[in-house]
This record gives C-alpha cells, structure tokens and sequence, in this order.
C-alpha cells in the first residue's frame, strides 16, 4: 500500500509539474496571439495610412490639385515684364 | 485438504500476491509514462515561445512578394500582411505593372508577369520610371485622349544619353483594384506601348532623311521635285499639305512630302534602309532586356518592290510598338547613337551608333524649324515630326482609323529626353485626327512641364534672335 501512496504522490506531483507548465503555456499563447492581433491591426492601419497619403500627395494627385488651384508650370508662365 | 494446505503457504500467498500487484503496477506505470510523454509532447510542439524560432515554425511559409518601385523609391505596387498587393500611386503607371491573381498576386500581366519569378521569392526591383514625369504625361495624355475620344493612347519619356524610360504612360485609365470585366472587350489593361505593333506614318520620315544622309546620297539641303501626288505600282501617293512643287529635304519634313521623301528614298537600294532598319531594331522582337514587347512586322527585304520601299520611307507597310519607334527616334536625339531602351534600374543599357552625329543634328535641326505649331512652347526649342498613319481595318486602309503620333525632343538642341505619343482611332473630326493637331499638344504639355521640372527659364532673347536672321 505504501507503495502505491509513493508512487501517487510522484504521479501526483508531476501532474502539478505538468500543468504548471501548462498553464504557463497558455498564458504565453494568449499574450502572443494578442500581439499578433495587434501587429495585425497596425500593419492594416500602416497600408491605410500609405494609401492615404500617396492618395494625398502622389504626383498625379498634385498636378490635379494643382490644376484645380489654377497654377500653370514655370515654363508656361508669362516671363514678360511690362514697364511700369 | 493437505494438498490445498500446502499450496496455501504463507509464503507462497506473499508471492501471489506480489506477482498480481507488479502487474497492476507495471500497467500504472505504463499509462502513466504514456500519458506524460504524450503531455510533454504537446507541450513542446506548442509552446508559444518555440514558434519566434523561424527556422523551426515558418520554414514551409513563402516570402511576401516584393515590391515595384519607382526610381526614386516610391511605392508603384507592394504586398503588405493584410493586402496581397496595393497600389499606392493609384492608376499611375497602371498598365506597365499589370496585375496578379487576387488571392496570391501571381503575374498574369505587365511586369507583374514579366518578372514574377523574382517577385515570388520576395526580390524587389526599382524601375528607372520617375514618379513626376509618369504623372506629367498621364495627365496629358488621359486629357488629350478624352479630348479626342482616342480608342487608346500612348506617352513614352526616355532619356536620350541613357536609354532610361522615365514615363511610360497608357491610356484610357486602368484600376488595377477594380472587378475586371471582358478583357477581350475591356482594352484599358493592356500595355500599348510596348505591345501594340502599329504603322508608324510619317514619324518615320526623320529616320528615313537620317538614312539617306548618312547613306550619303542626300544633305539637308538636297532638293526634289514633289507634286502632291505621284503613281508607283498603280497606287496613288498624295501629300496632304500643300507645298511648293520643288522642296528641299528639310521642307519634306516640314510639309511631310510623302511624294519627296519617296523619290529620294529611290536614291539607295532596298537593301541599304532595310539594314538601317536592323540598326535601329525594327527587326528586333526583344529591343528591351528582361520585359516583353510586342514582336515588329517587317516584310523580308527580297520581297520589297517598288511600293514597299515607298512605303516603308513614309511608315506605312511595317508594323513597330511605339516602343521601337521611341528608341530609333532616340538614335536622332543621341547624335546618332542607339541606346538599347531600359526599364530596370541597374541594367546597362548597350550602346551603338546608326547616324554620325552631324547627320543626326541636322536632322534634329529640321524638325526645331519645322516643328508643328501646337507643339511649340514659347522660349525654349523643342523639335520634333508629326504622323498620322492610317491602319488597316478587315485587309483594307480604312478612311476613318488613324494612328496620330508625334516624337520628338526636348530640348531639341541638346536633347535631354526623347517623347513619343501616340492617339489611336481619335474621332475628333475635320483635322483633329493628325498628329499635328491631337498628339502635338501632349508633347507641348509634357514638355513644359519637364522645363519647370529641370527649372529652365524661357530664352526669349535666343529666340528674337534666330528670327532676325531667318
């Protein structure tokens, strides 16, 4: 019988042993998964962001914008002066 | 009852018993190291701190795609994590990138296709493209084709020294995020520029006044008798712009005498233009190194008569991508040297000479004097010849397609770039099918815009001058 209690208790002890780490895993797991999510969550606002601003500031969106303003290029610009 | 005495011994009970128990032992123990090397097991394989291993867990998973970009670095098509691919310069230089499948942006088009193997393994590539210059000829060409109702248009910038396609502008616009449609019917995918093989028209006329020049049987000055309209091999040649009956091979250019450049393309062999044609890569299926381009049509010199070498001399009866046509052009902006076109930052592009320098400024020389009035920009020379060929609908030249083409230089003196622009089947009507009239002002367009790019002031005195001694 006593045996048997030995050999409970060192069975018993390392399923402590084991679910500790177990536990201890989960834990690790949660906190991975709720970086991941948030590394997800910044590279969509990172793509939203970069769209945005070449959306804003692209070549062609300043030649609108521009032309929109009415500036012409320097070299269509009227480069006479008239005496005053 | 002796016997069973005996065999109930005290001792031997003892026995029994442990053998029984070392058997309920040994199964215990038995589930017991299964069970915890099973949990041991799971444990290992999923603990969150042996997936950063990368060599360990991301083994099997594939590089994100690499990235296009433009030459100075900004984004033209990249993947993110969430995004299989994005385009940040929105319907800018959409055409040449081409796409991808949505689910895994795999290259079905463009350069998406032309260089996925590199992509795929997560390599990017720089293209010499620059940013403002696309967007300066998109916007001219996206306003001209809307102005003209063009079926398609074109807008090539290249550096003359270099070879470097700094724009490569297509037309009608492409999103390449949209759901796409029909891509049979629905053409505003396709890369014109480096795909389309098209008559040239009377842009060719500068090359052929360069081949006869450096052929050696005209100058500039060489004068001939051109009527508005001669016969060769039972055809009619006509000349659309009137003109004195007797020009020189300046005022050929000038009045794009499809009957002057003819009678002085009969001063050299057959033999002698196609050659130059070889030379300036009209032959040439792959003028461009790594990316695809539509193969060029050209008749076997054995097969040229009368009417072909005509032809030929004023850009009709051969087929070239604007892309062909920008690069020979380019030979003329070089001083007469061919610059192999490239798109990819790092390629060397080769080089090699088709006219003698003198030749090519002469030419260049005759299409600043003659250039067409709305390609002018006040203050500055700019140079260039115009074209309208007509195209071939059901194995006839129809009366209502045209392809209106302009290139040119700018500036025209000493050439910092080489612009071709292209109008397919613009429907404009009366005169605003020529080159002249649709395709001129894009390069007027592009040109100014280059000017206030490189900050260039008008030389207004330069000008008054040269009027003083014409």
């Amino acid at each position: 019988m006593k045996i048997v209690v030995r050999w409970a208790v060192v069975y018993l002890g390392l399923m402590v042993v084991l679910t500790a780490f177990g536990y201890y895993n989960q834990q690790r797991q949660w906190q991975l998964e709720g970086l991941q999510k948030r590394e997800a969550e910044l590279a969509r606002t990172a793509t939203r962001l970069t769209l945005q601003r070449y959306d804003l500031l692209s070549p062609l969106a300043l030649r609108e914008w521009a032309e929109r303003n009415g500036y012409v290029p320097m070299s269509l610009a009227n480069w006479q002066r008239t005496a005053p | 009852m002796a016997q069973r005495e005996t065999k109930t011994h005290p001792q031997a009970q003892v026995l029994q018993a442990s053998l029984h128990r070392s058997w309920v032992v040994f199964i215990a123990m038995s589930m017991f190291v299964v069970g915890m090397g099973y949990g041991l097991y799971t444990l290992y394989n999923n603990a969150p701190a042996l997936l950063s291993r990368a060599s360990v867990a991301y083994l099997d998973i594939p590089p994100m795609r690499g990235a296009i970009r433009a030459s100075d670095g900004t984004p033209l098509a990249l993947s993110t994590t969430d995004e299989v691919r994005v385009h940040p310069m929105g319907l800018s230089a959409s055409q040449l990138l081409g796409f991808g499948e949505r689910a895994n942006g795999s290259g079905l088009a463009g350069l998406e296709r032309d260089l996925e193997e590199t992509l795929k393994a997560g390599g990017s590539v720089r293209l010499t493209l620059d940013a403002n210059i696309q967007a300066l000829a998109e916007r001219a060409l996206w306003r001209a084709m809307e102005g003209s109702k063009s079926e398609w248009g074109v807008a090539l910038v290249m550096e003359a020294k270099t070879g470097r396609l700094l724009a490569v502008a297509n037309g009608p616009r492409f999103d390449p995020t949209a759901a796409r449609g029909d891509i049979s019917k629905d053409i505003s995918w396709r890369n014109h520029a480096f795909t389309q093989a098209i008559e040239p028209g009377s842009t060719q006329k500068s090359l052929t006044a360069a081949i006869l020049m450096e052929a050696g049987v005209v100058k500039i000055e060489s004068r001939v008798e051109a009527p508005m309209f001669r016969v060769i091999a039972g055809r009619t040649i006509n000349d659309i712009v009137r003109h004195p009956p007797n020009l020189t091979l300046a005022e050929v250019l000038k009045y794009s005498s499809n009957v002057g450049i003819t009678r002085l393309a009969e001063r050299v062999p057959n033999d002698t233009i196609y050659e130059f044609f070889r030379k300036l890569h009209f032959t040439d299926p792959k003028p461009m190194p790594a990316v695809s381009v539509g193969a060029p049509l050209v008749r076997p010199v054995k097969r040229w008569g009368p009417l072909e070498t005509a032809n030929a001399a004023f850009g009709q009866g051969f087929l070239v991508t604007p892309l062909h046509m920008l690069a020979a052009y380019n030979a003329l902006a070089n001083d007469g040297v061919y610059q192999q076109p490239v798109l990819l930052e790092g390629q060397v592009s080769k080089a090699e000479r088709v006219f003698r320098p003198e030749v090519a400024q002469s030419v260049r020389r005759a299409l600043t004097d003659g250039v067409a009035e709305r390609a002018k920009v006040p203050g500055y020379l700019v140079g260039g010849k115009t074209g309208t060929a007509q195209v071939v609908v059901n194995g006839r030249y129809s009366s209502e397609v045209f392809a209106a083409s302009f290139a040119g230089f700018i500036p025209s003196d000493k050439p910092r770039v080489t612009v071709l622009v292209t109008l397919f089947h613009p429907k404009g009507g009366g005169l605003n099918i020529h080159g002249s009239m649709v395709s001129a002002p894009v390069f007027r367009e592009v040109a100014a815009g280059l000017f206030a790019q490189w900050g260039l002031p008008p030389v207004v005195q330069k000008e008054e001058k040269k009027d003083k001694k014409q």
